[in-house]
């Protein structure tokens, strides 16, 4: 490979394409084990327990009688007895009701924060049926926790 | 300073060796691949801690999913614990039955390992979300201080209480 030295009695200054590849190389190698060590503290179930969590709280709620009314303000207020501390929420809710053979939107509900873009968050649906009198909602709700 | 060795036969320069340069090509190799036997050693000794607390994690899923989700499997296995197959504390999905976390309870510490079927030590809490203890089953480690723990939601006698599976690592 080439070689340059500095004439006036010093030599030995090498920069060549053989120190750019060893260079590139060593800093792959650097850069990659850095990576390898991050992953390795990652918890792989964290979501899987996450998830359980808002289906378990999504079911214990509709036991419970949060969901009879319907109200978004009870809802809110069973989310947050029942949620982990240092955790926060988001929950939608969609009601349907069904006439003329039909489902139309009746109304729409939003409590809690939006997740931030920074993490990846799964959430939970549980569809609820209420029949009062003749008529009848379909209700759908969805909770995101991180 | 610099020595070069010809090799042809009409005096070109083939190649070139410094003996700085060499001891310096060493000097680099020594100190990355030291910088490589450190970060295996480390990476290994993170990876096998690691394999062992995702092996109590999924331990502790597993049984606390068991537990709110399967109401356990054995004819009347409530009634006669020592008979059961296998243990479930849920009348219904999320809905616990008291008599059976009570005999469950009234096993002993084997028994009731040998019925979760984990060689683990674990403890299991039933509490309500002020952190009140409705019961607790099985025992803490003697040998090890590092655990993991799973809470799932649950109800119980009309009220939503947290299921606390905390398993031990060997």
């Amino acid at each position: 490979m080439a070689e340059k030295t500095v004439a006036g009695g010093f030599k030995g200054f090498v920069f060549s394409l053989d120190a750019i590849l060893a260079v590139s190389v060593m800093i792959i190698f650097i850069v990659a084990s850095f990576i390898l060590i991050a992953k390795s503290s990652v918890d792989p179930y964290a979501n899987l327990q996450t998830v359980r969590l808002e289906r378990d709280l999504l079911a214990v709620m509709e036991k419970s009688g949060a969901f009879d009314r319907l109200d978004g303000g009870e809802i809110e207020d069973a989310i947050e007895y029942s949620l982990p501390h240092g955790s926060e929420f988001y929950f939608s809710m969609e009601t349907y009701m069904y006439a003329n053979g039909t489902f139309v939107m009746a109304s729409f509900d939003r409590r809690g924060q939006q997740p931030p873009g920074s993490v990846s968050v799964y959430g939970a649906r549980r569809d609820i049926v209420t029949k009062r009198g003749a008529e009848m909602e379909y209700t759908v709700a969805r909770l995101w926790i991180w | 300073m610099d020595r070069t060795f010809s090799l042809g036969s009409r005096g070109k320069r083939k190649a070139q060796a410094n003996p700085i340069d060499f001891m310096a090509a060493i000097l680099i190799f020594l100190v990355v691949f030291g910088y490589f036997m450190i970060l295996w050693s480390m990476f290994s000794s993170r990876y096998y801690e690691r394999a062992d607390i995702l092996d109590c994690e999924l331990s502790a899923i597993a049984i606390a999913d068991r537990l709110v989700s399967s109401g356990g499997y054995g004819p009347g296995w409530a009634a006669a614990p020592l008979g059961a197959e296998s243990v479930g504390f849920a009348k219904k999905r999320n809905e616990l039955d008291w008599g059976r976390i009570v005999s469950f309870a009234s096993l002993q510490y084997g028994d009731q390992k040998r019925l979760l079927g984990t060689a683990q030590d674990f403890l299991i809490k039933i509490e309500d979300s002020d952190g009140a203890s409705y019961i607790q089953m099985g025992q803490m480690s003697n040998s090890s201080v590092r655990s993991v723990e799973v809470t799932r939601l649950a109800m119980l006698n009309g009220r939503i209480v947290n299921l606390r599976v905390r398993v031990h690592m060997e």
